[in-house]
């Protein structure tokens, strides 16, 4: 388990409930490496800003993050973390490697809006 | 972070802003050992306990919020923020630290996760069996090459800063080609890295190298352009970079990395130093 204050996500099923039970998931798939902590950071700090967004970490070397890393999207990815952005169950958006909270904001507010 | 919580342990009301994450290279720092008292813990650890202890203290925190000029005014300090407000105080402790230095290449942002990486450890993983290029010198250099020379083929190591012409290592199981005095001055390639173009510094000479990783080595640098701006526009103060801590009669007190501290200890001792005495310039 990643040692982060996100909510963790250890299994597909767990995924599937979080990614299907709210219209704003962000999952940051990655390690407690100097690419990814900063990520997990970032969406700590963005948590309490936009409540209306469910921040998930997971790890990235579990068989459970498969459903993350053969996503279409991240097919081409070649850095760690990698961040999906969830809109209505599907995905909206996904990035690779390490992003700052400048970088989060913009997207958060273009995939979900402002927390109004 | 620091001098933050003894400020406002010492009773004085305290703002921080950051406009990145809290804690800055520190929260990404794998593990760190030799602090006095704790045996190992992580830098995001660490940072957030540092956090949670200015809080306590009664810290106002403004994440993601980066001061965009300070200014001296009669009684104090004017701070222009990013979020268009602004903040006023008698006392500024400045601790923005260092910044990682980028190629400061046009399409380095785009390609990040698609072929450019600051960490061989991180994603030297996405690269067995490719050719890729360190760029940079160090410790962190050397150590990406020992760990990308092992799986990747072949490993180019690109160090702009020494003269020489290209030298070739042999490495146990695959080959680094050693290129010095030369630099790296585009990227090319569609939607992911595909080639370095480098120029060697002696003679002007072009190559260019196919590669699909780039992993990034240059060192960091005091992030100090806030402090410079300020010296640029208060020049009557008569202060140069080099002399920061003649700034503190005015009551701007430069900490942590930005003066040369070395370690964390060291930083932490001087974030503590400066609140101090910013605390005794508040009681004049």
């Amino acid at each position: 388990m990643l040692d982060t204050n996100l909510k963790h996500l250890s299994t597909r099923e767990q995924l599937g409930v979080a990614v299907s039970g709210k219209p704003n998931v962000v999952v940051c798939c990655g390690r407690m490496g100097p690419m990814c902590v900063p990520v997990y950071a970032a969406m700590e700090e963005l948590e309490s800003t936009y409540s209306h967004v469910a921040f998930y970490d997971m790890e990235f070397d579990i068989p459970a993050a498969d459903a993350i890393r053969s996503l279409p999207e991240c097919r081409s990815f070649m850095g760690l973390p990698f961040t999906v952005y969830y809109k209505d169950g599907a995905v909206a958006k996904a990035t690779s490697s390490m992003q700052s909270r400048a970088q989060i904001e913009p997207i958060l507010k273009a995939e979900f809006g402002d927390n109004s | 972070m620091v001098a933050a919580a003894e400020l406002a342990g010492r009773g004085h009301t305290c703002t921080l802003t950051e406009q990145s994450i809290l804690g800055g290279h520190l929260s990404s720092v794998t593990s760190i050992h030799g602090y006095p008292g704790i045996e190992e813990t992580s830098g995001h650890a660490f940072a957030s306990t540092l956090s949670r202890t200015a809080t306590n203290a009664g810290v106002e925190i403004r994440a993601g919020i980066a001061v965009t000029s300070l200014q001296w005014i009669n009684a104090g300090f004017r701070a222009e923020l990013s979020d268009g407000g602004s903040l006023e105080a008698a006392c500024v402790v400045l601790a923005t630290g260092l910044r990682p230095l980028s190629t400061g290449l046009a399409r380095e942002a785009a390609y990040a996760g698609r072929g450019v990486s600051y960490c061989a450890e991180c994603d030297g993983a996405f690269f067995v069996d490719k050719p890729v290029v360190i760029y940079g010198n160090g410790e962190g250099a050397a150590e990406a090459m020992n760990l990308l020379s092992q799986t990747s083929k072949p490993v180019y190591h690109v160090i702009p800063e020494a003269t020489g012409l290209a030298e070739l290592e042999v490495a146990d199981g695959g080959a680094v080609f050693l290129y010095r005095g030369w630099h790296i001055t585009a990227l090319e390639g569609e939607s992911a890295l595909r080639a370095v173009t480098m120029v060697s510094k002696a003679d002007g000479l072009a190559r260019t190298l196919d590669v699909n990783g780039l992993f990034v080595y240059l060192g960091r640098q005091p992030a100090d352009e806030l402090v410079r701006t300020f010296l640029q526009k208060h020049h009557e103060l008569r202060v140069t970079p080099k002399a920061l801590p003649d700034l503190a009669n005015t009551g701007l007190f430069v900490a942590g990395e930005l003066v040369g501290t070395q370690s964390l200890v060291e930083t932490c001792a001087d974030g503590v130093a400066k609140a101090r005495m910013a605390s005794s310039h508040l009681q004049r």
